[in-house]
């Protein structure tokens, strides 16, 4: 069963998108991670032009992060001082980061910057995540309990601007958050993703806030940088696919809701380090699609007249 | 839609064959033949719509027995046909990959003027066998090319690389198609040709031009257009983000919005 993108002009299968939504749905019920690292690359695969998938996934994210940080503000999870300086920080980066897509995107260059953003990131984060859960295992093979180290953050309690973060306990400089902020400002525009992967261990490592507020603040953030993102990529570039990110939505829901109910029955570490080797395996995929030589050398573009 | 074709066919053939083009003087300009061809395509709009994964065309077209001589002695000369169809004009960039410290990027484009969006040419034979004339008529007319204009000048290696790889690509993606044996002459006067259209068609207006050959020499030609445009949902939504971005903007954000709270309040009523 086909459907047919208005934006991104192409004809796709209804049931695939269901099902690319559905499984990325899963994965964040089941682990709390936005999916967005994992959907954008998906739908490239698929064959949904670069810029449209990236734009289009960001007003995905918007949904997803506004469902998630309703469950977390019942909870009371929401620190919304340090979310505002977060999303000061997010609206400047998104502005910047939306301007460089556009400008690659006019020279032709913007499937490259994609491409390298996906391989940097999901390298590391893929890396660190089966490191950390390889180690985990092991530690429990053995018998020992896993110790957790308290970071230091020294350097950022001696920067100016102070400010008291009553709900985080903080009082810490606003540079570091606004820092953050911009930072996954920029990589929500050129990526495609809520960014959640970054601000989550910068805001429990960098400003030392408690666990227990971290992700709600996060995903707080998320909804009001999307959005923005999703609005600047509408005006620059018109690629965004209101079809095709109410279909991953769908998917996106679903799958969520059985990845929770998953997530509270199945053994997390194992499926941890699974997850990590499917990023890894996506970072892969897209780091042979720069290195090995392509079939076809030659692409086009077609502009006005 | 099929059920359709069969009847819809059915009339057009009566109708060319009841209706023959009108008769004209004979003229020495090869370019500008006598006979103005009758043609009708099914079907005569597309329409892409939510559904749409591309489309099957027909082309129709009668040709006046006249110009094919022939009397109670003689039998009647043998038509050739040639269609070039050819979608909306737009400056296109071709990219080429090169390697830069290890990896593949766009290095060098080359931008050709008014490229067909879509270009499908259909012949009854292999163009090479009707004759030297019909190729050269054709390339004077500028249907060998989805390139409008005449590319004729100095001719650059490095961009007949570029155009090799337009076209290759083109011809991936079904754009474009070179069909020797897409052309029927029923009853050596009944044209008949069909082609495909992908769903990566680019919207706008087409145009089929249908030329006819007798003995090498252009007898009779016709064009007809062919709209191509999004309706439905789909053209809705591509004119609000097309002219309105900013609102179109606004609304994707407040859609995503709503949706968001709307699952969130469900999931947590659980």
């Amino acid at each position: 069963m086909n459907i047919y993108l208005p934006i991104a002009e192409i004809s796709v299968n209804i049931i695939v998108i269901l099902a690319m939504g559905g499984m990325v749905g899963f994965l964040s019920g089941m682990f709390g991670v936005g999916g967005g690292f994992l959907m954008t690359p998906l739908l490239i695969f698929y064959g949904i032009p670069p810029a449209v998938a990236v734009a289009t996934e960001a007003n995905q994210i918007t949904a997803a992060s506004v469902s998630g940080a309703l469950a977390h503000w019942r909870r009371g999870g929401v620190d919304f001082r340090m979310g505002a300086v977060l999303i000061a920080g997010g609206a400047v980066g998104s502005v910047f980061g939306a301007a460089l897509f556009t400008e690659l995107k006019k020279i032709g260059q913007v499937d490259l910057l994609i491409s390298l953003a996906y391989v940097f990131f999901l390298g590391i984060i893929g890396s660190l995540m089966l490191w950390e859960s390889v180690t985990t295992l092991y530690r429990r093979y053995r018998g020992k309990s896993s110790r957790r180290k308290k970071k230091r953050h020294g350097w950022v309690h001696s920067l100016p601007l102070k400010m008291r973060f009553r709900k985080s306990r903080l009082y810490i400089s606003v540079l570091a958050p606004l820092a953050i902020g911009m930072l996954v400002g920029v990589l929500a525009a050129i990526m495609g993703v809520g960014g959640g992967f970054i601000m989550v261990p910068a805001m429990i490592y960098m400003l030392g806030m408690p666990t227990n507020v971290v992700v709600g603040t996060s995903l707080f953030q998320i909804i009001f940088v999307t959005s923005s993102v999703t609005f600047l990529h509408s005006v620059n570039t018109q690629t965004v696919d209101v079809l095709l990110a109410i279909m991953l939505l769908i998917g996106a829901v679903i799958g969520a809701q059985i990845g929770v109910r998953a997530g509270q029955k199945l053994q997390g570490e194992q499926l941890r380090a699974l997850l990590a080797l499917l990023v890894i395996g996506v970072c892969i995929k897209l780091a042979l699609g720069l290195i090995i030589e392509p079939r076809e050398l030659y692409s086009i573009a077609r502009g006005g007249h | 839609m099929r059920f359709l074709i069969v009847p819809l066919t059915g009339l057009l053939i009566i109708l060319a064959v009841a209706f023959p083009a009108s008769h004209g003087s004979a003229d020495d300009d090869a370019m500008t033949p006598a006979d103005e061809l009758v043609i009708d395509l099914a079907p005569r709009q597309i329409d892409i719509r939510a559904q749409f994964s591309g489309a099957e065309m027909l082309i129709f077209a009668a040709i006046d027995p006249e110009i094919l001589g022939g009397s109670a002695s003689e039998a009647p000369r043998k038509a050739d046909v040639v269609i070039a169809v050819r979608g909306p004009a737009r400056d296109t960039v071709v990219r080429r990959k090169e390697r830069r410290f290890g990896i593949w990027v766009n290095a060098t484009s080359v931008t050709f003027a008014d490229v067909a969006g879509f270009y499908a040419l259909l012949t009854n034979r292999p163009l090479s066998d009707i004759s030297d004339g019909a190729t050269g008529i054709i390339e004077k007319l500028g249907l060998s090319d989805l390139i409008n204009g005449d590319e004729t000048g100095e001719q650059d290696p490095e961009r007949e690389a570029f155009h090799d790889g337009l076209i290759r690509e083109m011809r991936k993606s079904g754009l474009h198609l070179v069909d020797e044996m897409g052309v029927e002459v029923m009853g050596g006067r009944l044209i008949r040709a069909g082609f495909t259209v992908p769903a990566a068609v680019p919207v706008g207006l087409f145009e089929a031009e249908v030329l006819v050959f007798v003995d090498g020499a252009l007898a009779a030609r016709g064009t007809v257009d062919l709209d191509v445009g999004k309706i439905g949902i789909e053209r809705a939504v591509y004119d609000f983000a097309q002219t309105r971005p900013a609102l179109y903007g606004i609304v994707a954000v407040i859609i995503a919005l709503l949706a968001g709270w709307f699952a969130g309040s469900v999931s947590g009523k659980r």
